[in-house]
């Protein structure tokens, strides 16, 4: 071990080389496993629902990138999807209006995104323990509301947002596009981008150049709940119902996408590139393990390795 | 540094995949979906399948995938996509949820994919087959059992497993039918507990603590129905009420044995998991097959207990 750092500290563009792309070479060498090891693998159907399946725990990394590189979490995300989704769906019924339900669905999110945001930006609160809250207040109130069962009966247009496709591309993954799209404009080639990693790096530094830290924090948390609004919608079409219990640990799974994207936990670092790639990576382990038939119980095993090795081998590049 | 750990990285992935890598050859390749495995009735169904598996040899000429859906009725969708992709020959599917996995069912129909919901059933009119027990039978048996131990009436309390779910509102519909019978009982308290041991045993001890009068506990499982019991034995108010279950798990079929539990009622999972991989292997290979295979409930109770216990 020791040998092949010094050979690559000696050789230094090699290092930058592989600190710079290390997470796609890892993402391609784990298409090439699975490709070699299975012949379903890398075909158009099977990519295509790689791509379906990623598709919310996609949209809800991107909103998860916002937050985490302001050096905050949001724990409450599939909580609230839970809410939103409910909500959604019992204006969603056959003859009822489909904007609408799209519009206070999406807004759902968003208000309890926006709560947490107040909390946490305006409250002085810690990220860890608002969203901690929100997880169960969420989750009651969609139980509460949906009085425990799946809002079923759903509008057909609505079961197309979630099943239907546009030249052969799935609705979710259209939308997991735009939700892409709309983070890398924020993050990377916006004001606002440049204020968000600014607060998560050094808030201090950011306060004293004039950033309105407590306005990017509040913008942040609230992004993330419109993501968990528009994530809701999505999957309550693929389920044909609004469940309140739906959606529990999917925080977890966006926190570990953009880790192993590259973000880091405490502010300043992250990229909407790299979440993606987190993103992919989860998502062809998730499906290449289950096409290999490898059972569930080693499934986790290897999920928490690689979550850890991809986080470790990120602090040993920034060292 | 970067790149050992990328190859340590690649090192555990490459195991992980050559250690479950399998040379399929023109084998009948059967999926089974499960919604969970993190249950004991559920990993007895799935025990109970590959032992039927080994014992009738069929190794050479079926190869079986088993994906564990972890209780996420997203999941289980996309884990019978995958199955549809790698073009299985026919597919198993334990569903979490009635409406939700219509999606899934309606997908195997579409591309041409015998689908057997085995255990628990969808609303889905284009299933193949279902091959599992009617869970209002179960939810009759346990409630007219209760009912007769104290004699038609009481007060009950009615343990929910996850709302929604077929066996969770077909058993509850059960115990309702059966009531309109006996106008001398009734429900006094209801908690959904997500058939967990744990929250059923923090329910009653609520319920105990909250002075509620009850003489009966009606358990949609066992695993509820024995963290109900502990409640009970704990405060030392066991005597005088009833309390029973239904899967007739290990467990449970121990303390019905040893006097704790009044009844379960037995879910016989060993026959529908032999029955529902009989049932997809030949709908693999283009027999005819029925709509529904009925696997009946059977009632234990201390009685007849030393026919399913030694």
């Amino acid at each position: 071990m020791t040998t092949l750092g010094r050979l690559s500290a000696k050789k230094g563009s090699a290092t930058d080389f592989i600190a710079k792309y290390g997470l796609y070479c890892v993402f391609i060498l784990l298409v090439l496993i699975m490709t070699l090891s299975h012949s379903a693998f890398l075909t158009i159907p099977n990519v295509r629902n790689i791509l379906l399946q990623v598709s919310i725990n996609g949209i809800l990394a991107v909103g998860m990138t916002m937050v985490i590189v302001t050096g905050g979490i949001d724990l409450s995300a599939g909580s609230m999807l839970a809410f939103a989704g409910v909500v959604a769906t019992s204006i969603a019924h056959p003859g009822q209006s489909f904007p609408l339900a799209i519009v206070i669905g999406l807004f759902m999110g968003f208000l309890l995104g926006a709560v947490n945001g107040f909390l946490v930006a305006y409250g002085r609160i810690v990220p860890f323990i608002v969203t901690l809250g929100m997880t169960t207040i969420a989750r009651g109130m969609a139980l509460t509301y949906a009085n425990g069962r799946p809002i079923i009966n759903l509008m057909p247009s609505f079961k197309f947002l979630g099943q239907g496709t546009i030249c052969y591309v799935p609705v979710p993954v259209l939308f997991l596009f735009l939700a892409l799209a709309v983070g890398y404009v924020i993050l990377n080639k916006s004001v606002l981008g440049r204020y968000l990693l600014a607060t998560g790096g050094n808030e201090d530094a950011a306060i004293a150049s004039g950033v309105s830290t407590k306005k990017v924090k509040f913008f942040a948390y609230s992004f993330m709940g419109l993501m968990c609004g528009l994530s809701s919608i999505l999957l309550a079409g693929r389920t044909n119902a609004g469940a309140p219990n739906a959606g529990v640990g999917y925080e977890l799974d966006a926190i570990a996408a953009v880790v192993v994207g590259g973000a880091s936990l405490t502010g300043g670092r992250g990229t909407i590139a790299g979440t993606l790639m987190g993103v992919l990576i989860i998502g062809v382990i998730q499906n290449g393990l289950d096409i290999l038939n490898v059972s569930s119980y080693i499934q986790l095993i290897v999920k928490g390795l690689i979550i850890i090795s991809a986080v470790w081998m990120d602090q040993k590049s920034n060292k | 540094m970067k790149r050992t750990s990328t190859l340590i990285l690649s090192v555990i992935l490459g195991l992980a995949v050559c250690t479950y890598a399998v040379a399929g050859e023109k084998k009948i390749r059967v999926g089974v979906s499960y919604y969970s495995l993190s249950a004991e009735f559920l990993a007895q169904l799935r025990d109970s399948m590959d032992e039927h598996y080994r014992d009738q040899n069929l190794g050479d000429t079926v190869e079986l995938i088993v994906l564990d859906a972890q209780g996420d009725a997203n999941k289980q969708n996309d884990q019978v996509y995958n199955l549809i992709s790698q073009g299985v020959d026919a597919i198993i599917i334990d569903p979490y949820d009635r409406e939700q996995q219509v999606p899934a069912v309606e997908a195997c129909a579409e591309a041409g994919i015998p689908c057997i919901e085995m255990n628990a059933s969808t609303v889905s009119p284009q299933r193949t087959s279902y091959v599992g027990s009617d869970d209002i039978v179960s939810g009759r048996l346990l409630a007219r059992e209760l009912l007769r131990l104290s004699g038609g009436k009481g007060n009950i309390i009615v343990i929910h497993g996850v709302a929604g779910q077929n066996s969770e509102v077909m058993r509850h519909a059960g115990l309702e039918e059966v009531l309109r019978d006996f106008p001398g009982a009734k429900v006094v308290a209801e908690k959904v507990c997500d058939w967990d041991r744990a929250k059923a045993l923090a329910a009653v001890e609520n319920f105990i603590q909250s002075g509620l009068e009850f003489d009966i506990i009606f358990g949609e499982n066992d695993e509820m129905a024995l963290g109900a019991l502990v409640a009970l034995e704990n405060s030392g108010r066991r005597e005088g009420v009833f309390v029973g279950g239904v899967d007739a798990i290990p467990d449970a079929l121990e303390a019905v044995k040893d006097g704790r539990l009044d009844c379960t009622v037995f879910q016989n999972s060993a026959a529908q998991a032999r029955k529902a991989l009989d049932v997809a292997i030949e709908a693999a290979q283009g027999k005819s097959i029925d709509a529904v295979y009925d696997i009946p409930y059977e009632l234990v109770t201390p009685a007849n207990i030393g026919e399913y216990v030694k």
